[in-house]
């Protein structure tokens, strides 16, 4: 606590502290209890994770600090004691004079915390002038400081900008310097980086740790992401159906949990090193009840291996300390009993086929786009979009291969084309040997139609909101010519509802009566209909809580499997790449700059971006160390690309490569191993010499047990993790020390 | 007179009075339920509002029987129209006890809002069904106030009765003139004096009804002349509206959907009828449409919209069948192609067979001949000046349709479902028809209830441009229309139709509002 040096402030009191905090919301149906019995400090400087799927209470408990909970939001009982005076006794006046100026918040969606018309100085100013006595010109002076302090390149030119000038990157920035502006004690943040790029996140995450430390702002961070968390902070709460479920420090709660919906959680997220034929995920099963419909007792007991009828549902359960672990709670009646080292029962492993023929065969796929600003009046002045620029990728008979790369760099356009959404503009595009990419998807026959599908990303998005499900399933086996008569399609709709693991009277439902995951898996029974050779799936299990992710990629595996489809899996999630897939193509600003199996690509030596992507990926593990490589700036725009190789503006080895030979030329595409290519000036040499950025620490801070439980789980014998995310790393052949402190 | 205007008076001064006193009530309630902890809980709100309404419906009564008069108005009204109430209150209860059967429309009543709502628009459709059986006088009845004697005061070429066609065969009959057909209508209007004030006798005593409102300037019962117009305004109203619906949500996908030179050019001449003044538009159409021509092309072109958008909509779904698709068509084609040309060009002319058949089943009654031949000749088609309304509706609302569902479109269309559709080959009529429209509907329905109130006013601004509806037509524009110089003697015969317009509209929201809501929950 020694960064702690806020004045008239006791560093052994706690800033923030929530007691036995219920907070409900009163609608027209009755009360929805929310948050219920919650309990939490913060200390000066100290940073406190709030985890949970969503609809598990988190935000309520943010906005509830911040005394904001709307017209229909209450706290039913419990007390809010910031720096020991109770927020929900305060005057009007007063917490407003506490928001902002103490307590500041910074919100998901960076766009809509910022006021699209005015100028960033002027919103910035607002924060000093409302809650202390300066002039505008100090008001001014101190904004432009913030701004250099959360590291925006050019204050002066973003203090006169307009929000939609900013990228998202900067705008979260600019949100950040705002909340900061006033040297808050308190920092909210919730879910800070979801809606931006996994290089972006990096950054932010970066920057929101420094600053915590060097203003000695206490943080409450709210994710669903257990990397993130593990980055940032230094206690962490699960919450799961609106109570806190286990409390206790990053080092306790993710090596030595006592709660089995920690155990889940953890167990349903890909780690870097797991292999998808190898440990399975293991998702929770069941969904999270809803909060009207929570049972008595134990909030999990549906979704529990270790329910006990009798037992658990009895009564409410309390948080208990865990012995020898001050401070850390558990609200599960058996955690004591339970064998936290016993494996996770794993569903019988499916034989993974091999892959086969050429299925899907892309040669210098190019896309532009003309943009013109008027039709009648803008014929002269025409500007390209340069979304693809010479891809190339090859796809086999039930293979997956993954795309990776940031929001622009052409992912969705390369799928977009392939779909017939869009022509090329050069090269081809073949299918099964026929050339598709000049067709587009109106003149395309359904044979060429039900043959290559695809999964969408958004949940709430893939499926028309105002038909049943089971009649957008029989159109799609219509369109496809799939059955003669009507009963045959409504049977194979049947059949395909069986084979996404959903009941059959799920056809008569609309898609509003479904949950996330369960329509995703509508969507992927609707990409299946018509036996497709290629699904291209985008994103399919982004937009899902981990839990549900564990599952439905595990289906979308399962049925690929089954049907032997080449999948072709668009992600920006690496760790989920690195276990589904069997290659990977990872593409920036419209090119590939690097492809290979996977083990390739995870392994050194990578394209300098590769490189970066590996290390802005937040991994929940205590054990891994990766080296940190923050990329400065943001993507450049397709509409004016750099000149020479796309990513020169921000590769981090540009100084490695002699001369302007960066700038000036777009760099070949190089074959170093079998199959593996990179797109990258830099010299054999360099490339030889390069570290692995994902490293796992062998002596890890939990107790041996939980690494032999982990051994156990993963079916290994010898060994255990440690080797196994070496190998699957590609550390193991090298002679090098790659194990870090080992 | 004078003394209407007090009642009036009255009535709207007490029901200001005692909402503001409640509303001050509210306010009071809500300021100190900060301090007192109790009324912090939720339920206090919805007494409030509880309050407020049972608040408004006693006032209402209060100001009511505040005038003797009034009182024995109110009592008149609910006598007149109790089998309207009795039916109403039927339909209400049925649906509510086979509520879960019923569907969406079984799902309004779970709503309170959503049953007033459905309330107001079932009274008005009920009333306009039962008029005939009501004990009420014809709209265009005028009464005699001196002697008690019925006059009546036809002027309509079609609503001529038996008994002012005497002696004109069916030839003559076709060939008369509107204005002739008035001059019909004048020998009888020479003995009508000004108008009776509310609760007039009117009628023979004892044996006829009060005029419950009073009567108009040319001494016909307002209130039955409301109940009546209810025949006019629902039907024209909505299928106005409707099809100048259909003519925004056609050019609002089309742009929207494919955008580009289509959409700008679309989105222009939009925006080039929402800027020109409508009511210049509508002496537009009067002066260089003397002949009625203009208009008839117009209406060419607007009906053409419903048409069009019906078959890409059975194109989009029955592409992948054929058999069903031309089996489907040989059965709509040939009634939608017969209504459209019988109500643009009033083609084929059906006067040869209304001749053939009043010579065939008219039995030799000459009135029973006219009858039939009348009946004949117009035959699916609505009158040709009804025309003009659609026109002038389709020019005033269509555009705004228009924006609101190309607006909607613009969102949608970059919907993963609708790249979906696309993706599994649908052709573009399917999409904006069967994936983009049924998930704009919720704006589109409340606006769509909207633009209903506004076309019953313009019923009234079309009929006095002599454009529209003929000038004694009882719909409720109309009567605004012709009691607007009247307003600050007798109020009522301009306040009260527009109070009918308001209570429709509002029901319509409201109901619309309810079905959004409804159609969204599980």
């Amino acid at each position: 606590m020694t960064k702690t040096e806020i004045a008239g402030l006791d560093p052994n009191a706690p800033v923030l502290e929530c007691r036995n905090l219920s907070l409900s919301y009163f609608t027209r149906s009755g009360e929805i209890p929310a948050v219920v019995n919650f309990n939490m400090t913060v200390m000066p400087g100290e940073a406190v994770g709030l985890v949970g799927e969503s609809g598990c209470g988190k935000s309520t408990v943010a906005l509830g600090v911040m005394n904001y909970m709307g017209s229909t939001g209450k706290v039913v009982s419990g007390q809010i004691l910031y720096k020991g005076r109770d927020i929900l006794s305060m005057t009007p006046e007063e917490t407003r004079q506490i928001r902002g100026s103490e307590i500041a918040m910074v919100y998901q969606e960076p766009m809509a915390s910022l006021n699209p018309s005015m100028k960033i100085a002027n919103q910035l100013m607002e924060v000093p002038l409302l809650h202390e006595d300066v002039t505008r010109h100090e008001a001014r002076q101190r904004s432009r400081d913030i701004l250099e302090a959360v590291r925006l390149p050019d204050p002066d030119r973003i203090m006169n900008s307009y929000p939609h000038q900013l990228s998202g990157g900067q705008q979260q920035r600019v949100v950040i310097a705002m909340a900061l502006l006033s040297k808050p004690s308190l920092l909210l943040l919730d879910e800070p980086t979801t809606a931006l790029d996994v290089t972006v996140e990096a950054s932010i995450v970066d920057l929101v740790r420094d600053l915590a430390a060097e203003f000695g702002t206490s943080m409450v961070y709210i994710s669903h992401n257990l990397g993130l968390i593990l980055d940032t902070c230094d206690r962490i709460n699960v919450m799961y159906a609106g109570e806190a479920v286990e409390f206790g420090t990053v080092d306790e709660v993710f090596n030595k949990m006592r709660h089995p919906y920690t155990q889940g959680l953890f167990r349903s997220i890909p780690l870097p090193g797991a292999d998808k034929n190898v440990s399975p995920l293991v998702p929770i099963r069941g969904q999270l009840p809803l909060p009207q419909e929570r049972p008595l007792g134990c909030n999990f007991q549906d979704r529990c291996d270790h329910y006990v009828a009798g037992w658990c549902d009895q009564s409410d359960i309390d948080m208990r300390p865990v012995k020898g672990q001050i401070g850390h709670l558990s609200r599960c009646m058996r955690f004591n009993e339970i064998d936290w080292a016993a494996p996770p029962q794993i569903e019988a492993e499916t034989a993974r086929s091999e892959a086969g023929d050429i299925v899907l065969d892309v040669k210098d796929l190019k896309k532009h786009y003309q943009v013109a600003a008027n039709v009648f009046l803008g014929a002269g002045e025409r500007r390209t979009v340069k979304a693809n620029e010479e891809v190339d990728l090859v796809a086999r008979q039930s293979e997956t291969v993954a795309i990776v790369g940031e929001s622009g760099c052409g992912k969705s356009t390369l799928a977009k084309v392939l779909l017939g959404l869009e022509t090329a503009t050069q090269g081809e595009a073949k299918l099964n040997g026929q050339v598709i990419s000049n067709t587009p998807v109106q003149a395309r026959g359904p044979e060429t139609l039900s043959s290559l599908q695809m999964v969408f990303q958004n949940p709430f998005d893939t499926l028309n909101p105002s038909q049943s499900v089971g009649s957008q399933i029989v159109r799609a086996l219509e369109k496809f010519g799939i059955g003669s008569t009507d009963a045959d399609r409504e049977n194979r709709m049947l059949e395909l509802l069986d084979l996404v693991k959903l009941p059959r009277d799920f056809a008569k439902r609309m898609p509003r009566q479904l949950s996330g995951g369960q329509k995703q898996r509508i969507g992927i029974a609707r990409a299946f209909a018509g036996n497709p050779a290629v699904v291209v799936a985008d994103e399919p299990v982004s937009a899902l809580d981990v839990s549900v992710q564990a599952a439905v990629s595990q289906l979308l595996m399962d049925i690929q499997n089954e049907h032997q489809t080449t999948l072709l899996f668009i992600s920006h999630d690496l760790s989920i790449v690195r276990y589904l897939s069997d290659r990977v193509v990872v593409m920036y600003l419209g090119h590939v700059v690097e492809q290979g199996s996977t083990e390739q690509v995870f392994s050194p030596p990578y394209h300098p971006y590769t490189e970066a992507l590996l290390s802005a990926v937040p991994i929940a593990d205590t054990r891994v160390k990766k080296k940190r490589i923050i990329l400065d700036g943001d993507i450049p725009s397709a509409l004016n690309p750099p000149s020479g190789c796309p990513f020169q503006t921000r590769c981090p080895r540009k100084a490695q490569v002699e001369g302007d030979l960066c700038e000036t030329t777009i760099p070949p595409m190089r074959t170093l191993a079998d199959s593996h290519q990179i797109k990258c000036h830099l010299a054999q040499s360099i490339l030889d010499e390069m570290e692995a950025v994902i490293q796992i620490d062998a002596i890890s801070e939990g107790e041996p047990q939980d690494v032999a439980a982990e051994d156990a789980a993963s079916g290994t014998a010898k060994g255990g993790l440690v080797n196994r995310a070496k190998r699957a790393l590609g550390i193991e052949d090298k002679d090098k020390p790659a194990v870090g402190s080992a | 007179m004078l003394e209407n205007l007090a009642i009036l008076g009255g009535f709207i001064a007490s029901f200001w009075v005692v909402w503001a006193t409640l509303l001050g009530a509210a306010l009071l309630l809500s300021a100190f339920s900060n301090v007192v902890s109790p009324l912090r809980k939720p339920p206090y709100s919805s007494v409030t509002a509880f309050a407020l309404i049972a608040g408004t419906v006693g006032m209402v009564f209060v100001a009511l029987f505040s005038s003797p008069k009034m009182g024995l108005t109110t009592v008149w009204a609910l006598y007149v129209l109790w089998p309207v109430f009795a039916a109403l209150a039927g339909v209400m209860i049925l649906s509510w006890i086979f509520k879960e059967r019923l569907g969406l429309y079984g799902r309004v009543f779970d709503s309170p809002i959503g049953m007033v709502g459905l309330g107001i628009c079932f009274f008005w459709i009920i009333a306009a069904l039962m008029a005939d059986l009501l004990p009420l006088y014809g709209p265009l009845e005028a009464l005699s106030k001196d002697n008690g004697t019925i006059v009546q005061g036809v002027t309509r070429k079609f609503k001529l009765g038996a008994e002012a066609l005497e002696g004109l065969t069916y030839a003559e009959y076709v060939k008369l003139t509107l204005a002739e057909a008035s001059e019909y209508g004048k020998l009888y209007k020479s003995n009508i004096r000004g108008s009776a004030p509310l609760m007039s006798w009117v009628g023979n005593e004892g044996e006829r009804l009060p005029a419950i409102l009073g009567t108009d300037k040319a001494n016909r019962d307002i209130f039955s002349r409301l109940i009546y117009g209810a025949r006019t305004v629902l039907p024209l109203s909505i299928g106005a509206t409707l099809v100048s619906f259909t003519v925004g949500i056609t050019l609002g996908l089309i742009a929207g959907y494919r955008g580009g030179w289509l959409d700008q050019i679309i989105t222009f001449v939009a925006n080039a009828i929402l800027a020109f003044p409508v009511i210049v538009l509508f002496y537009l159409i009067v002066l260089v449409g003397k002949d009625g021509n203009l208009s008839r092309i117009l209406a060419t072109a607007i009906f053409a919209f419903p048409l069009l958008l019906v078959l890409a909509g059975l194109w989009g779904l029955y592409s992948v069948k054929k058999g069903r698709l031309i089996g489907l068509l040989i059965v709509f084609l040939p009634i939608a192609l017969f209504l459209y040309f019988r109500n643009t060009w009033g083609l084929p002319d059906l006067s040869g067979i209304a001749a053939w058949a009043a010579a065939t089943f008219g039995g030799g009654n000459a009135a029973r001949e006219a009858n039939i031949a009348i009946a004949v000749a117009n035959f699916a088609q609505m009158e040709p000046r009804m025309l003009n309304v659609f026109v002038a509706v389709a020019f005033s609302s269509a555009p705004g349709a228009f924006r609101l569902v190309r607006g909607l479109t613009l969102d949608v269309k970059d919907r993963d479902y609708v790249a979906a559709a696309q993706t599994r080959g649908e052709n573009q009529f399917y999409i904006m028809i069967f994936e983009i429209l049924p998930n704009v509907r919720g704006p589109l329905m409340v606006d769509a209830a909207l633009r209903i109130g506004y076309t019953a006013i313009l019923l009234g601004t079309l009929g006095f441009l002599a454009l529209g509806l003929p000038q004694e037509s009882a719909d409720w524009g109309s009567m605004i229309a012709h009691g607007r110089g009247q307003l600050r003697f007798e109020p009522q015969m301009a306040v009260i139709p527009a109070l009918c317009i308001v209570s429709l509209v509002l029901g319509l929201n409201l109901l619309a509002d309810t079905l959004r809501e409804q159609s969204l929950k599980d």
